[in-house]
């Protein structure tokens, strides 16, 4: 037998659910839920066995209850919207209600629980004061009995019309550090979640006729049972459970790999459910090869109806939402790029299971550019997301990120929690896309194979830990060297603006016949990075100079036969936070002629407006 | 056939004539709403074919870095067209005068039109009016598709019944303007009033709905062939677009469908105007 087939045998026979590596059971939940589409509402019971993962005894637990968020105008998460990202006034609230939690023993916690005083009119925490303390290592087992009123579709979850998708739906125990400190928050508009990894072994009860697709493999049902359907989902080595449910659901199937991956869409929305397949037969192993093993064996991608929007494009552990128009044409590739950056989230989120309201840019920002990079992989140099040659320029992934970083008007820092963004726009803009063209940077600078086996590197330690930037740093700093320690801290943990301008080339013809002249290289930022400096002159003669750019104003002399043409600085792009390119490269004379066909084709345009009120 | 296609009968300088004035005009605002455009591109080694170059990078950075001059370039370019508008709604007379009679110079036909402008800006409040009904048709129509199909039909059904409003819409919008072209045309070669030359437009299009909207759509399509020529051709030669001679072949086939827009359009006036003429003869 040969290794490939040994491995494959031996993952063949793990139970399904389990993993190749261990992750740490801290938090285990046992619950049976019944969906009501009608109330839209999920009652639950069940056990949360929580383990101390720190190295102190606690004698108190902090539950985030999320779906408290959406309670009333005045939560902490309505307070803080801002702009459209998410509406003022859902058509109707949801809440978390939990109406016992006891100790194994009988004790009544919510007796003496408590929402954060600190935050008012919000709660979307509760702390739980216990009976005893649990030391390091030890184990406490509470019944829990709550039920989950869904808002109408609203930031990742809600209902609209029969469609249902459960998020946040449980009370979940907030993650205790290894130093016994709780990192609990109220639940902000901008930030997502944090949670520890457990096993979830979840019953989910629901009507007949309706379909669901739900975190981890089905180990039994569906079966009747009292007039209900009943299904179990088991798995561990996550942190969240998610279920959608509609009675209109079609579902298309594939596996890949190892991987069973369900797709479960409106009816009609077939082409969007091929193409979210056709992408992951390729994903699923580009993601492998350079993140490592996607260890679960089952993916179900959701694609909302229209009217639920709110609900696409977020992950679950195994359960990702993502959406896109059936009838937009195969090389515009949104489904696609939607479908890889909330696969991507399975490792960064998932596995690596950063704190995603500390940190964001560490699950946002690192996906973003896996996304980016696992594009490349698939669709050809760029990621082109538009390509339709027919219809103007293509648009490329890693042009989307770097126009989304130099879009930032006013720097903060890449590394603040996602309370501390003043605005949904300035979380985006800079989670997202500045930390992707920072990556993308250091990629560009060390080279593609190395800086793959960095973050590989990071990936593999992180798997199933609670990493914060320091672990990235440390990673950078055994693999890459200081230097490269230091340019991520910089570019992390403090704003910036880099840019690299020609300001001047000109050149002069000297008595002897020659040429001479000089550009001028200004850097506007904190990275001193080597770049190249290429000449052309008026004869297509080119000569490259290395600079060091380690100054604030580089000049470059300039001597040959022909008279100098063009100055380009950096011409390969090996460093993709820049600003701008387009003051990377410039004339030495400006020529009219080249931007003629511009000034036609708009004419032309003009003309035939012009036309449709003309005779 | 092509010789007689591109005959109007006499007509062909008043067709170059305006083909030139539009173009020219055009070239003015082109070249005023570039202008910050062009001062980057200049510079830039590759001038134009920069904004197709770095998977669409400089393009965005141009967008962006340009963003301040899109305001009043639009403010600009509303204005004209609203201009360019108000004078064809006056001189809205003047292709059908032409295409009604033979002989005729472009400014006679013009001053005609000058002389009846109350009939034409009476007839372009009608159309407007209608415009505004076809617009809001195909609003409600797909908006109500949205709204109330989302949870009965499939998402292709959905998005069928939503652009089914909207070319609905269109195609509302689309009769009025043919109604409108009607319209002026009895409007200036039979001397009717606005309301009398609404209702012999609608006549005609009801007697002969046939070939006058088979010959509306025909000239109509014919000038949109051009268009989606042009277009292809673009799309087929932008890969291409560092040639200096594919480039001046492009601008010179868009250019060619600006003059091949407004000949269609003038033959379909004189298509008409034999038509109009002809019911005058038979009503005498």
């Amino acid at each position: 037998m040969s290794l490939a087939r040994a491995v494959g045998a031996a993952l063949v026979l793990l139970p399904m659910g389990a993993l190749a590596q261990p992750a740490p059971r801290v938090a285990d939940y046992t619950l049976t839920a019944t969906l009501d589409p009608v109330r839209h509402t999920v009652r639950a019971d069940g056990t949360i066995r929580w383990t101390n993962p720190s190295t102190v005894a606690v004698s108190e637990l902090w539950l985030h209850q999320y779906l408290n968020g959406f309670a009333g105008p005045r939560t902490h998460f309505m307070r803080t919207r801002s702009g459209d990202a998410w509406p003022a006034h859902p058509p109707h609230w949801g809440r978390l209600a939990v109406e016992s939690l006891r100790t194994a023993d009988g004790v009544d916690l919510l007796a003496t629980a408590a929402h954060d005083p600190a935050v008012p009119d919000d709660a979307s925490q509760l702390h739980v004061a216990l009976p005893r303390a649990v030391p390091p290592g030890a184990s406490i087992t509470l019944a829990v009995r709550f039920t989950a009123t869904l808002p109408e579709a609203v930031a990742r979850t809600g209902y609209h019309g029969t469609f249902h998708m459960v998020a946040q739906w449980f009370p979940k125990v907030a993650v205790l550090e290894r130093d016994g400190t709780w990192s609990h928050f109220p639940f902000h508009a901008n930030s997502e979640f944090y949670a520890d990894f457990g096993q979830y072994d979840v019953r989910i009860r629901y009507p007949r006729g309706y379909v669901v697709g739900a975190t981890g493999p089905r180990v039994e049902g569906p079966a009747l049972v009292g007039g209900l359907l009943e299904e179990r989902h088991v798995i561990e080595g996550v942190h969240d459970f998610a279920f959608a449910a509609w009675n209109r659901f079609r579902r298309a199937d594939r596996t890949i790999g190892r991987v069973n991956v369900h797709v479960l869409h409106a009816p009609g929305d077939e082409r969007s459910a091929a193409r979210s397949l056709d992408v992951m037969a390729g994903a699923l192993p580009a993601f492998e090869r350079r993140f490592g093993e996607y260890p679960y064996r089952v993916l179900t991608i959701v694609l909302p109806p229209p009217g639920a929007e709110a609900a696409a494009g977020m992950e679950y552990p195994t359960l990702i939402t993502t959406g896109a128009q059936w009838w937009l044409p195969r090389r515009v590739r949104d489904v696609e790029y939607v479908t890889l950056h909330e696969f991507g989230h399975q490792y960064f989120y998932g596995m690596v299971a950063s704190n995603e309201h500390r940190y964001p840019f560490l699950d946002e920002g690192f996906c973003e550019y896996a996304t980016a990079r696992v594009m490349e992989d698939l669709f050809g140099p760029g990621g082109p997301i538009v390509d339709l040659p027919m219809a103007g320029p293509r648009f490329d992934s890693w042009a989307w990120e770097a126009l989304g970083s130099a879009g930032i008007a006013h720097p903060l820092p890449l590394d603040l929690g996602a309370d501390e963004y003043p605005s949904w726009d300035r979380y985006g803009e800079h989670v997202y896309s500045r930390t992707a063209v920072v990556l993308r940077t250091l990629e560009r600078r060390v080279g593609t194979r190395v800086f793959a086996a960095t973050l590989r590197a990071y990936v593999d330690r992180a798997r199933y830990t609670h990493p914060t930037p320091e672990d990235f740093y440390a990673v950078v700093r055994e693999r890459l060297g200081a230097p490269w320690e230091a340019f991520v801290r910089t570019a992390f943990e403090t704003p910036w603006r880099y840019n690299l301008a020609v300001t001047e080339a000109a050149s002069a013809r000297d008595p002897g016949g020659r040429w001479r002249g000089r550009a001028v290289i200004d850097r506007d930022g904190p990275f001193a990075l080597p770049v190249n400096v290429v000449f052309t002159d008026v004869r297509g003669g080119r000569r490259v100079v290395r600079i060091a750019n380690d100054r604030p104003v580089t000049v470059v002399p300039y001597e040959g036969a022909a008279a100098l043409r063009s100055v380009s600085v950096d011409p390969e792009d090996t460093i993709p936070l820049e600003l701008r390119r387009l003051d990377n490269a410039r004339m030495a004379q400006a020529l009219t002629a080249p931007v003629l066909p511009l000034i036609g084709r708009v004419a032309y345009w003009v003309a035939l407006a012009l036309g449709s009120v003309g005779p | 056939m092509i010789r007689r296609w591109l005959s109007t009968g006499g007509r062909a300088g008043v067709v170059w004539g305006v083909a030139a004035i539009e173009l020219g005009l055009a070239w003015l605002l082109a070249l005023a709403a570039t202008a910050s455009l062009t001062g980057t591109l200049s510079r830039h080694p590759q001038g134009s074919i920069a904004l197709h170059a770095q998977g669409g990078r400089l393009l965005g950075e141009l967008i962006a870095l340009h963003a301040h001059a899109w305001e009043p370039t639009a403010g600009l370019l509303g204005v004209v067209f609203l201009v360019q508008a108000g004078a064809w709604m006056l001189l809205g007379g003047m292709f059908p005068v032409l295409g009604a009679t033979t002989g005729v110079r472009w400014h006679r036909a013009a001053a005609e039109s000058l002389r009846r402008a109350p009939t034409l800006l009476g007839l372009a409040a009608i159309a407007g009016l209608g415009y505004a009904l076809a617009g809001f048709a195909g609003y409600a129509a797909a908006g109500w598709a949205t709204r109330e199909a989302a949870h009965r039909l499939d998402v292709r059904a959905i998005t069928a019944l939503g652009g089914t409003g909207w070319l609905l819409g269109g195609a509302l919008a689309w009769a009025i303007g043919l109604w409108h072209d009607v319209a002026r045309a009895h409007a200036l070669a039979r001397g009717r009033t606005a309301m009398q030359a609404s209702g012999s437009a609608a006549l005609q299009m009801v007697r002969a709905p046939v070939a006058t909207v088979a010959a509306g759509a025909g000239y109509g399509l014919v000038a949109w062939t051009y268009v989606a020529a042009a277009a292809a051709l673009a799309g087929l030669l932008d890969a291409r677009a560092s040639r200096a001679g594919v480039v001046a072949a492009l601008l010179g086939a868009q250019h060619l469908v600006v003059l091949g827009r407004v000949h269609a359009r003038m033959k379909w006036f004189v298509w008409l105007g034999g038509r109009v003429t002809a019911a005058k003869a038979r009503a005498e």
